[in-house]
């Protein structure tokens, strides 16, 4: 079924994998073909999936990417839900709700995007449909490097960083980038992002960044996955994923 | 394709009633709402509360651990702003309140009892920094005593399994409760990270000693029951008929399917206990 909202709604829906394979160590993409969900999303927004086995709740995943009647998600395998999807094949069915959250806000000007592992999901997508600028993505180890080579194609300029063999994280190489860009993106490790928004709110840059937090409902009605912000506890399902840096409440992070 | 049913000396439209806690405010989704019997909105305090710092919600097998707290916007903003929304949908409003003394508790009846359907008290909420109320019966017996002289619209009490239900719900009944609720979530801890937190425990894990604590209030009293713990398909439903509940209230399993209305056969129930 379809639900309304202030930014046009989701479904609550089961839809065909059209595919699923590894994309790096334990890290599978997934192609999920449902046209009104794919013409609904929008980036920064997320997928909220029922993976079965007897789990009881959901587990939110940032879209990837879309294309025509397709969404593609990423995911790495961490838990039983995620082992679960890992092992479903084309042709299966996948229960989710989709698309959810608000997304990132249309920015004019040439941005940066810093990634941080999986954060590297919802950049994807938004750096797809934005101004030609600059991608960071870094991870731990080598071997989780998923490949985005092709945002060469759309004129960004690409630096994968691996702290494991380049022994530095994004955020030592971000600042190099900073001055020419005009508004930063960024998602993954809540350190990291802290650590970003510091840097973009001492340097007096636009910052939006995509929170994580252990998520319920996924549609706002439980309130589990708050972030602290400067006006209270806000819910990042709902009131997120993507919240300007300034007004996230870092203290406690 | 439900009967009306008569509860806490209500009429509702079908024996299915969204849990406090589970479904926001009540009316942020007409479309699921409106196919309740009953919604109850989250718990409302006189004041706003922020509720606790996450980590919030854990999954165990078979369940859900949650430490919201409380979170709410306080009786105020709650009156004006989200009941006129929720009265507007096709359902029994039903608000679930909580107090931290007789004034609060009368505050809450006082602004709120005109506009609802009936009243729910959160008596056995495990996130507080303090004690739970059920387990001093007697102290539980004497705020419903006071609470009950204020109005005339059902009230609810909310209790859990694990801390003496019949007696508690007997005792209450007796002090002039038109119902009971078993159960709110199950104090447990959960470990997270090498932290250890502290949370109510709900869904199908919780449904064998929810059963068996709705048979006991039943054995001792005829006060009306609402069984809720774990429901996820008529199965169940048929389980807490049987053990003598009258409507049934769906919790958690809301975060994992909020269309689950109409209900039907039990959602994986390979492998319950039974």
């Amino acid at each position: 079924m379809k639900l309304k909202t202030e930014n046009g709604g989701f479904f609550v829906t089961s839809a065909e994998i059209l595919s699923i394979k590894p994309a790096a160590e334990k890290i599978f993409l997934m192609e999920i073909k449902h046209e009104k969900i794919s013409s609904l999303a929008r980036p920064g927004q997320f997928v909220h999936i029922y993976c079965g086995g007897g789990t009881s709740i959901r587990r939110p995943f940032s879209i990837f990417s879309k294309t025509g009647d397709c969404i593609e998600i990423i995911f790495r395998v961490v838990g039983r839900g995620t082992e679960i999807l890992s092992r479903k094949r084309k042709g299966d069915s996948v229960d989710l709700i989709a698309p959810l959250g608000n997304g990132f806000p249309v920015v004019c000007g040439r941005p940066l995007f810093v990634a941080g592992g999986l954060g590297v999901a919802p950049l994807h997508f938004l750096s797809l449909a934005t101004a030609a600028g600059v991608f960071i993505y870094g991870t731990k180890r080598k071997n989780e490097i998923i490949p985005i080579e092709s945002l060469k194609a759309s004129g960004h300029k690409v630096v994968i960083l691996c702290e494991e063999t380049e022994g530095k994280k994004v955020t030592d190489i971000m600042e190099e980038y900073l001055n020419d860009c005009d508004v930063v993106f960024s998602a993954g490790p809540a350190k990291m992002m802290k650590k970003i928004a510091e840097i973009c709110l001492k340097k007096k840059k636009k910052c939006f960044l995509s929170m994580e937090e252990r998520m319920g409902c996924g549609i706002g009605l439980c309130r589990s996955c708050v972030v602290k912000t400067k006006t209270g506890y806000k819910r990042v399902c709902v009131d997120g994923p993507v919240f300007p840096a300034e007004t996230v409440d870092w203290k406690d992070v | 394709m439900y009967d009306t049913v008569r509860f806490a000396g209500l009429e509702i439209k079908n024996p299915f009633i969204a849990a406090s806690g589970c479904f926001g405010y009540g009316w942020e989704f007409p479309a699921l709402s409106e196919k309740f019997g009953a919604v109850v909105a989250k718990t409302i305090t006189v004041k706003p509360r922020e509720g606790n710092s996450p980590p919030r919600i854990f999954e165990v097998p078979g369940g859900v651990i949650n430490r919201v707290g409380l979170q709410n916007c306080g009786l105020k903003n709650f009156a004006e702003k989200h009941l006129p929304r929720l009265k507007k949908i096709g359902t029994t409003v039903i608000v679930s309140i909580f107090g931290e003394n007789f004034r609060q508790w009368a505050e809450l009846i006082g602004t709120l009892e005109k506009e609802v359907a009936a009243l729910e008290l959160n008596l056995s909420c495990p996130n507080l920094n303090k004690q739970i109320l059920t387990k001093n019966p007697e102290k539980c017996g004497n705020i419903v005593e006071k609470l009950r002289k204020l109005t005339d619209k059902p009230l609810i009490a909310k209790i859990n399994a694990v801390d003496s239900p019949a007696a508690v719900s007997s005792l209450l009944s007796d002090r002039g409760i038109d119902a009971i609720v078993c159960s709110n979530t199950i104090p447990a801890r959960v470990e997270l990270n090498g932290r250890i937190y502290k949370g109510g425990l709900s869904g199908r894990l919780i449904k064998n000693f929810v059963l068996k604590a709705i048979r006991e209030i039943r054995k001792k009293s005829d006060v009306p029951i609402a069984a809720c713990g774990g429901i996820r398909g008529l199965k169940d439903v048929d389980d807490y008929r049987k053990a003598g509940a009258d409507v049934f209230v769906l919790g958690s399993v809301l975060l994992r399917q909020p269309d689950i209305l109409p209900l039907e056969k039990n959602i994986d129930s390979e492998g319950d206990i039974v």
